[in-house]
C-alpha cells in the first residue's frame, strides 16, 4: 500500500501490532489451553446438568428442570417406582456417558488443585 | 517454506505429532519470530523517536505498575457482583423481618433474628445432626478413600478404567442418585430389606425411624463421595518420590512399614486438602438429603441447609432464614480456617 500520510516505518510497526496481537493468541495460547477449556467445560455443564437447588429455588411451574420435574412421580398417598426409576435413568444417563468418553478431562479437573506441583 | 495448514486450528498440541510436522511447526515458529525481529529492527527510528520524547516510556510504565490490577480487574468484577453483593444483602435481610412480599416491606428487628435463633431448640438440634452426620461420614470417607487410592494406584491392566468408574458416582446427579437410594431403602420392597431377609437377619426401616435415618443418609454420602478422596490421593501418590521407598527396601521395611512412615506423611498435605473440600461440601449437604427424607421423620434429619430452606421457602421467614445463613458461615468459616492451620503448621514441620 502506498501512501504519503505516515513514514514506511509506522505501517511495519501497525503490521507488528496487528499480526501480534490477532495471531498470537490463536496461534499459541488457544491450542496451550485447550485441555483446560475442555476440562473446566465439561464441569460447567456437568454442574450444572446435576444442579438442584437452584432450579428448586426459582423455577416456576412451567420451568422445571428434570432434577424437579422428577417430584412429580411422588404423591402424598403413594410412589410410582416405575416412571420415578425410569426418569432417574434419563437423568443419569447422559452425564454418565460424557464423564465416560472424556474421562481423562474430567478426573483431572475433579482431582486438580488438590496436588502442588 | 509454508506453514502448516492446521496451524490455526491448533490441533499441532492436540494430537500426537510425527516429526515432520514438529519440524514444519519450529519452522513456522522461526519465520514468525524473524519477522518479528525485523519488524523491529524496521521500527526502530520511530520508535527511538517516541523514547526520546518519552510518550512510549510514560504508557509503558503505567501499563506495567498496574499490571496486577488490569488483568485481576474482570475476575474481582466478577466476584464482587456474584459472591460479595449476595453475601452483602443476607446480612441487610438479616436485620430485617420479610416473608418475601412486594406489598409490605421489610421491618427492621436488629439483632432480633439472632437472638430468636439461639435460644430455639430446633437450631441446636440442627447443628448437632449436621455435625452428626458430617464428622463420621468424613472419617470414613477418609479411611476408606485412602485405603482404595493406595490399593488401586499401582498399574495393572484396566487401572484406567477402575479410575473411570470411581469417578462416576461423583458425576451422577445427585437428585437421581438420593432417588435410588429412597427405592433401595423402601421397607417393603427395597434391595436393603431384601438382602437382610435372604440373610435371616432383622429388618431396619431405614429412612422411616428417628434412630437410623442419619446412619443411612451416611452410607449414601459414603457411597457417592469416598471416590472423589480416593481420586485425589491417587493424584497425590504419584507425584511422591521414589527414593525413600527404595531406601525403606534396602533397611527391609515390610508393606506395612512402608505405608505408615512413608506414604501417610508424604500424602498427608494431599489428605488435608480433600478434607477441608470435603467436609465443606459435606456440611452443605442438601441434594440427597432432600429427595430422600427432607428432614423427616419428626425432624430427625433436618440438617442446617435443609432447616435454612425450610424457614425461608416454606414458612417465608426470609429474616430468620438469612441470619441462620450467616451463622451457618460462621461455623463453616471457624471449621475451614483451623484446618487450613493445621496445614499450614503440617507444612512448616516438613
Amino acid at each position: 500500500v502506498k501512501t504519503k500520510w505516515l513514514p514506511s516505518a509506522c505501517y511495519s510497526l501497525l503490521t507488528l501490532i496487528v499480526v501480534l496481537v490477532f495471531t498470537f493468541p490463536f496461534i499459541w495460547m488457544l491450542p496451550i489451553s485447550v485441555p483446560g477449556i475442555v476440562t473446566s467445560g465439561l464441569l460447567a455443564f456437568i454442574f450444572s446438568w446435576n444442579n438442584f437447588m437452584f432450579s428448586l429455588i426459582l423455577s416456576g411451574e412451567k420451568t422445571k428442570t428434570l432434577p424437579i420435574a422428577v417430584f412429580n412421580f411422588i404423591s402424598a398417598s403413594s410412589i410410582n417406582w416405575g416412571g420415578l426409576m425410569a426418569v432417574t435413568c434419563i437423568i443419569i444417563m447422559p452425564v454418565l456417558i460424557i464423564a465416560l468418553l472424556t474421562q481423562k478431562y474430567v478426573v483431572s479437573g475433579l482431582s486438580a488443585g488438590a496436588v502442588k506441583g | 517454506m509454508t506453514q502448516p495448514h492446521n496451524i490455526r486450528s491448533g490441533e499441532l498440541y492436540t494430537k500426537k505429532r510425527t516429526i515432520t510436522e514438529r519440524r514444519l511447526h519450529g519452522a513456522a515458529t522461526q519465520i514468525v519470530f524473524m519477522t518479528h525481529i525485523r519488524m523491529q529492527v524496521a521500527a526502530y527510528p520511530l520508535i527511538y523517536r517516541m523514547h526520546q520524547e518519552g510518550a512510549l516510556m510514560m504508557s509503558y510504565g503505567w501499563f506495567d505498575r498496574n499490571l496486577k490490577w488490569i488483568f485481576t480487574l474482570p475476575t474481582a468484577l466478577f466476584v464482587l457482583l456474584v459472591v460479595a453483593f449476595p453475601i452483602a444483602y443476607t446480612v441487610k435481610i438479616s436485620f430485617y423481618e420479610w416473608s418475601m412480599s412486594t406489598v409490605t416491606a421489610p421491618k427492621w428487628v436488629g439483632l432480633e433474628n439472632y437472638t430468636a435463633l439461639l435460644v430455639d431448640q430446633r437450631f441446636w438440634g440442627a447443628i448437632l445432626r449436621t455435625l452428626y452426620h458430617a464428622v463420621p461420614s468424613l472419617v470414613i470417607e477418609t479411611v476408606l478413600g485412602v485405603a482404595i487410592a493406595v490399593l488401586f494406584s499401582r498399574n495393572f491392566i484396566g487401572s484406567k478404567w477402575v479410575k473411570a468408574f470411581l469417578m462416576l458416582p461423583m458425576v451422577a446427579t445427585p437428585v437421581a442418585i438420593g432417588l435410588v437410594w429412597l427405592l433401595i431403602y423402601e421397607p417393603s420392597i427395597g434391595l436393603a430389606n431384601q438382602l437382610l431377609k435372604g440373610l435371616g437377619l432383622k429388618t431396619h426401616a431405614w429412612l422411616g425411624s428417628v434412630d437410623e435415618v442419619i446412619p443411612s443418609l451416611i452410607i449414601i454420602d459414603v457411597w457417592q463421595w469416598t471416590p472423589m478422596i480416593a481420586l485425589i490421593v491417587m493424584a497425590g501418590l504419584t507425584t511422591l518420590p521414589s527414593e525413600p521407598y527404595e531406601a525403606a527396601a534396602v533397611d527391609g521395611a515390610t508393606a506395612f512399614q512402608k505405608f505408615y512412615h512413608i506414604t501417610l506423611p508424604l500424602l498427608s498435605p494431599t489428605i488435608l486438602i480433600a478434607v477441608i473440600l470435603r467436609i465443606v461440601d459435606l456440611l452443605k449437604t442438601f441434594d440427597t438429603i432432600y429427595s430422600t427424607t427432607q428432614g423427616g421423620p419428626n425432624f430427625a434429619s433436618e440438617t442446617l441447609n435443609i432447616m435454612v430452606y425450610t424457614q425461608a421457602f416454606q414458612y417465608l421467614k426470609l429474616g430468620s432464614a438469612s441470619a441462620l445463613l450467616m451463622l451457618f458461615f460462621i461455623i463453616i468459616m471457624i471449621i475451614v480456617l483451623i484446618l487450613v492451620k493445621v496445614r499450614k503448621k503440617m507444612e512448616a514441620k516438613q
